[in-house]
C-alpha cells in the first residue's frame, strides 16, 4: 500500500496541476509535494530497513492474460526509488525563476513522467514494468517537442522511435517468457524460476538487453543521445540523465540477470566490450565538444559504459558498485547539467569558446563547481570515487585489459572536465562573463546540498552499500 | 434469423422513407432498426441456431462481430447528421445501401455453407461500389466506384473460382462436411482443394486490402465520400476479416499450404503499406494505407489460428474502429471548414482554438500507433501474444518494425496539430458531433485500461 501511494503522490499531483493557470503557483505546489513524496520516502526507507510496513500491493488487473497490478520494494528498487525522489524536488526546483510557458502543463508532464518511473523501479509483473517503461517516455517526448531548443521535432521523435524499437523488442521476450512459464504469468519470481535453456537464452538475451541498451544508452546505439540531451529543456535533461537512463541499468539487474543468466554469461563479455568501447569513443569525443551540454552528454555515455561494463563482470563487488554509481552519477549529472542551465540564464551561451574567468566574477559558483566537477572525475573522497572504485574491482576480475581500457573514463574524464571547468570559470574574464552575478537564494538551495552529497556520500558510502547488498548477494548466487 | 429480416426489412423502409422528403426522420429510424437488431441478436447468445438448411450459424462469433459492426454503423449514422447537413438528395439512399451492406456483414460473418459466404461478399460488395460513387458530379468519386467495381468484381470471380474447386475437390458446400473431409487426412485429389484455397485467399486478401491486392484501397479511400471511406475502413474490414478467419479456421489441417503464403503476404503488408504511407499528404490517401497495415496486424491472427485469435481479431477491430471514426470524424469537419481536400497540413495548429477536437484526435492517432493506455496498445499486444502463442516470432518482429515506421507518420500529424502555425478558428460542433467524437475517443481509453472488458469472450 505504502508502495501504490508513492506513485500516486506526483500522479495526483501532476492532474492537480494541470488546472492551475499561475504558472508560479505551479511551480509551488509541484516543490511543496515533491518535498512530501521525498518525506515519504524516508518512511518507506524505514519501514524497508524495519521491515515493518507493507509494501507489497499485489491487484488483479487483466485476469484474461493474467497481469496483475503487482508493485514492491526490495533493497534495490529501495535505491531507485530514493534516488527519484530525491533528485525530483531538486529537479523541480531548478524551474525557478525561469520564465516557462504554459507551466502546469510541463509541470504536470514531469510529474507525470516522475510516477512512470517510480512505476518501472517498482513492478513486480513484467507486463506492467513494460507499461511503466512506455509511459515513461511519452511525457518526455512531449516535453521535449513543445519546450525544446533547436530541431527539437525530429530529434524527439528520433528519441522516441529508437526507445520504442527497444521496448517493443523486449515486449516480445517478455510474451515468450509468459508463455513458458507453467500456467501462464507475468511475475517476476515466476520468470527467474524458469531456467531455459541456453540457447533459448541467448536469443531471448538480446531481445530483452537492446532495449536496455538503447536506454543506457551503450555504444553503438547512443547516437539518439547527445542530440536529445543538447536539445531537451534543461529539467528534461536532468530527468533523462538522472532518472531514466538509470531504468537500463535497473533492468538489467532485475529483469535481465536473474532472468536469463546463462544469456548473460555467455554474452557477457560482449556487453563489456561494447560498454567500453563506449567509454573510450565517448570521452573523446566529449574532449572536442564546444557546447557544454553536450559534453556533459557525452561524458554521461562514458561513465554509464562503465557501470554498464560493471553489470556484466560476473562479481559481487561490481554489482555492489554499479547500485551505488546509478545513484552517485544522478547526484552529480543533475548538479552538472544545473550549473550549466545556471551559465546559459546568465549569459545565453553555453559555448565553451565564448567563456571564461567566471571564478573571478562568482567564488561561490566556483566552488560549487568544482566539488560537483571532482565528484565527476572520481576523486577520492567524492561519491564518484567510491562507485568507480568498486566497479573496477570487479571489471578486473574478467581481464586486467577490460580494466586498463575502462580505467581511461577516469582519466579522460579528468581531462575534459577540468579542461572544461578551465576554460569556462578560470583564466581571462570578458565583456560577456563580466555580467556574471553569484549564486544565491533558490540556486544556493539546490547546488549546496547536492555538493554536501558529493562530499558525503564519498566519505561514507556503507549505509547505500548495505541497502542493496542483500539484493546484490542473490543475484550472484545465480551461475554467473 | 430475426435479426436478418429485421434489418432487410429496415433497408427497404429506409428507402420507402426517402419519398417523404422529410430527411430529419431518416437516422432515427435506421439507429431505432439497428438497435432493435442489435436486441435481437443477443437475445440468441449462448445458443447457436442455425437456419436455412445450415446455411446461416448464428452462433458466439457471429453475434460478437455483428455487434460491433453495428455499433461502428450506429455512430457513422449520427455522424452523418453533420455530414449530410444541407444535402438536399438520395440521403435515404445512402442508408439504405449502408444498411444493406451490413445485411452482407451479417452473412459473412454467420456463414456455414460457402455459398452463403460468396452471397454475403456480394451482398456486402455491390451497395459499397454505389455508394463509393455517389457524389454523383465528382470526378473522383466516379473513378472511385468504377475502380473499386472493376477489381471487386474480378477478385470476386477469382474467389467464385476458387469456391467451385474447393467443391470440386470435398464434394460438399456445407462448412461442417468440409471441416470433416479435411481434418480426417484428404485424401484423393489434394491438388483441387490446394488450388481452391489459394484462390479463396486471393479473393479475401482483395476484400481486406493486403499486398499485392490492395491497389484499389488508396484510389477508391480517397474519392469516395468521406463518410462512406469511414464506412468501409471499419465496417466492411471487420466483416472482411471475421469472414476470412471463420472459413480458414477449418483449414488448419492443410496450413502448410496457405500459412507460409500468409506469412509473405502478412510481412509485404506490413512494411509496404507503412512505408507508402510515410509520404502521403493527403490524409484520406494515408488513412487507406495506414487501413491496409492495420489488415496486415489483423492478418497475423488469423494466419497464427492460436486459441487466442478470434478474440484478437475482434478487440482489434474494435480499437481500429473506434479511433477511426473519431479520426475520420474530426477529418470531416476540418475539410468542410478549410473546403479543402485535407492534407495533413490542414490540421495545422488545430490544438490552438480547438482543444478538445485536437485532443481526441491525438488519443485516436497514438492508439493507431499502439502506444500504451489506448486500445489500440492492446490490440497490438494481443495480435503480438496470439502470434507467439503458436511460435511465429519473427513476424512479430515485422510487426514491431512496422508499428514504428507507423509511430512517424502518426505523429506528424500529432505535431501538426500542437506545433505548427495554422489559421484554423474555433470550429462549431453540434452537440451530436462532439458527443459521438466524446464517446468513441472515451472508449479508446477506457479499453486501453481495462482490456479485460472486451476479452475472453469466446
Amino acid at each position: 500500500m505504502l508502495t501504490l501511494i508513492l506513485i500516486l503522490i506526483p500522479f495526483i499531483t501532476g492532474l492537480g496541476v494541470l488546472f492551475i493557470k499561475n504558472p508560479d503557483l505551479v511551480k509551488k505546489v509541484t516543490i511543496a509535494t515533491s518535498f512530501v513524496g521525498l518525506a515519504f520516502t524516508f518512511l518507506v526507507l524505514v519501514a524497508f530497513i524495519k521491515k515493518t510496513g507493507n509494501l507489497d500491493f499485489n491487484h488483479v488487473w487483466i485476469p484474461a492474460i493474467g497481469v496483475d497490478f503487482h508493485i514492491g520494494i526490495d533493497g534495490l528498487s529501495m535505491l531507485m526509488v530514493l534516488l527519484t525522489n530525491l533528485l525530483s524536488p531538486f529537479i523541480y526546483l531548478s524551474g525557478l525563476n525561469k520564465e516557462q510557458p504554459r507551466a502546469n502543463i510541463l509541470y504536470a508532464l514531469m510529474l507525470f513522467m516522475q510516477a512512470a518511473m517510480l512505476g518501472v523501479f517498482t513492478a513486480l509483473d513484467g507486463f506492467l514494468f513494460y507499461i511503466f517503461w512506455e509511459l515513461s517516455l511519452i511525457p518526455i517526448y512531449f516535453i521535449i517537442l513543445l519546450w525544446g531548443g533547436k530541431r527539437r521535432q525530429i530529434i524527439t521523435l528520433k528519441f522516441f522511435i529508437y526507445t520504442l524499437l527497444g521496448s517493443l523488442l523486449m515486449l516480445i521476450a517478455f510474451i515468450f517468457l509468459y508463455f513458458k512459464t507453467p500456467g501462464g504469468s507475468w511475475e517476476l519470481s515466476d520468470f527467474i524460476r524458469l531456467n531455459l535453456a541456453p540457447e533459448t537464452q541467448s536469443v531471448l538475451f538480446w531481445f530483452i538487453f537492446l532495449a536496455f541498451a538503447i536506454k543506457m544508452p551503450i555504444f553503438p546505439l547512443h547516437t539518439w543521445q547527445p542530440e536529445t540531451y543538447t536539445t531537451a529543456p534543461s529539467q528534461g535533461t536532468m530527468m533523462l540523465s538522472s532518472i531514466m537512463l538509470k531504468m537500463g541499468v535497473f533492468g538489467v539487474l532485475r529483469w535481465l540477470l536473474p532472468v536469463l543468466p546463462l544469456g548473460c554469461s555467455q554474452w557477457g563479455t560482449t556487453a563489456m566490450t561494447l560498454s567500453i568501447i563506449g567509454i573510450i569513443y565517448a570521452s573523446f569525443i566529449a574532449l572536442k565538444q564546444n557546447d557544454l551540454k553536450t559534453l556533459v552528454a557525452y561524458s554521461s555515455i562514458a561513465h554509464v559504459g562503465l557501470i554498464a561494463a560493471g553489470l556484466f563482470s560476473g562479481t559481487l563487488i561490481a554489482l555492489q558498485g554499479a547500485a551505488f554509481q546509478m545513484l552517485v552519477h544522478g547526484i552529480n549529472i543533475v548538479a552538472l547539467f544545473y550549473i550549466i542551465e545556471l551559465i546559459e540564464r546568465r549569459l545565453n551561451t553555453r559555448e565553451i569558446s565564448q567563456l571564461g574567468g567566471i571564478r573571478n566574477k562568482a567564488p561561490l559558483f566556483s566552488a560549487v563547481f568544482m566539488i560537483v566537477m571532482l565528484g565527476t572525475i572520481a576523486l577520492p573522497l567524492t561519491n564518484g570515487f567510491v562507485g568507480e572504485f568498486l566497479l573496477f574491482t570487479g571489471i578486473i576480475h574478467q581481464g586486467i585489459w577490460y580494466a586498463v581500457f575502462a580505467a581511461l573514463t577516469m582519466v579522460m574524464g579528468a581531462v575534459y572536465m577540468l579542461y572544461a571547468y578551465q576554460k569556462v570559470m578560470l583564466g581571462e574574464i570578458n565583456t560577456l562573463t563580466a555580467t556574471f552575478t553569484d549564486i544565491k537564494g533558490v540556486e544556493l538551495a539546490v547546488l549546496l546540498p547536492l555538493a554536501a552529497l558529493v562530499i558525503v556520500l564519498g566519505v561514507y558510502p556503507q549505509p547505500i552499500l548495505d541497502l542493496t547488498s542483500s539484493v546484490m548477494g542473490q543475484l550472484f548466487k545465480l551461475p554467473l | 434469423m430475426l435479426p436478418f429480416i429485421v434489418l432487410a426489412v429496415l433497408g427497404v423502409i429506409l428507402l420507402y422513407a426517402g419519398l417523404t422528403k422529410n430527411n430529419k426522420i431518416l437516422v432515427p429510424i435506421a439507429v431505432g432498426g439497428l438497435l432493435l437488431t442489435l436486441g435481437l441478436l443477443f437475445r440468441s447468445w449462448g445458443h447457436p441456431h442455425s437456419y436455412y438448411n445450415q446455411m446461416v450459424l448464428i452462433d458466439n462469433f457471429s453475434i460478437a462481430f455483428n455487434t460491433i459492426a453495428i455499433v461502428t454503423t450506429i455512430l457513422i449514422l449520427l455522424l452523418s447528421v453533420y455530414y449530410f447537413e444541407g444535402v438536399r438528395e438520395h440521403i435515404a439512399e445512402n442508408y439504405a445501401l449502408m444498411v444493406f451492406t451490413l445485411f452482407g456483414v451479417f452473412l459473412m460473418t454467420s456463414f456455414s455453407n460457402i455459398v452463403m459466404l460468396f452471397i454475403g461478399i456480394e451482398t456486402l460488395s455491390i451497395p459499397l461500389y454505389v455508394l463509393a460513387g455517389a457524389k454523383k458530379f465528382s470526378l473522383r468519386s466516379n473513378e472511385a466506384s468504377f475502380k473499386y467495381f472493376l477489381q471487386g468484381a474480378f477478385s470476386s470471380a477469382i474467389l467464385l473460382m476458387g469456391i467451385a474447386l474447393v467443391y470440386g475437390a470435398t464434394g460438399t458446400f456445407d462448412m461442417h462436411a468440409i471441416a470433416n473431409q479435411v481434418a480426417n487426412g484428404f485424401g484423393v485429389r489434394p491438388g483441387i482443394l490446394y488450388i481452391g484455397l489459394i484462390l479463396m485467399l486471393m479473393g479475401f486478401a482483395f476484400k481486406v486490402a493486403i499486398m499485392p491486392f490492395h491497389f484499389w484501397t488508396p484510389d477508391v479511400y480517397e474519392g469516395s465520400p468521406t463518410l462512406v471511406t469511414l464506412f468501409m475502413a471499419t465496417v466492411v474490414k471487420t466483416a472482411g476479416f471475421a469472414a476470412f478467419y471463420r472459413f480458414f479456421q477449418i483449414m488448419v489441417p492443410v496450413g502448410h499450404v496457405w500459412q507460409d503464403i500468409l506469412w509473405v503476404l502478412i510481412a509485404l503488408t506490413l512494411l509496404g503499406s507503412n512505408l507508402a504511407a510515410l509520404n502521403q499528404k493527403n490524409m484520406k490517401r494515408l488513412l487507406a494505407y495506414s487501413s491496409i497495415s492495420h489488415s496486415g496486424f489483423m492478418l497475423i491472427a488469423v494466419m497464427a489460428m492460436s486459441k487466442l485469435s478470434p478474440d484478437s481479431i475482434l478487440f482489434y477491430a474494435c480499437a481500429y474502429s473506434f479511433a477511426s471514426i473519431t479520426i475520420f470524424g474530426i477529418l470531416m469537419r476540418v475539410k468542410n471548414y478549410k473546403q479543402s481536400i485535407g492534407t495533413v497540413d490542414s490540421f495545422n495548429g488545430l490544438a490552438k482554438n480547438n482543444p478538445f477536437l485536437a485532443a481526441a484526435m491525438a488519443i485516436s492517432l497514438l492508439s493507431l500507433a499502439g502506444i500504451p493506455i489506448t486500445a489500440g496498445f492492446f490490440a497490438k499486444y494481443y495480435i503480438f501474444v496470439t502470434a507467439i502463442q503458436n511460435d511465429f516470432i519473427w513476424i512479430t518482429v515485422v510487426g514491431v518494425v512496422a508499428a514504428l515506421i507507423g509511430v512517424y507518420y502518426y505523429f506528424r500529424i500529432i505535431v501538426a496539430m500542437y506545433f505548427k502555425e495554422g489559421d484554423t478558428e474555433k470550429l462549431e460542433l453540434t452537440p451530436l458531433f462532439k458527443a459521438v467524437i466524446f464517446i468513441t475517443t472515451l472508449i479508446t481509453l477506457i479499453l486501453g485500461i481495462f482490456p479485460g472488458l472486451l476479452m475472453d469472450i469466446f
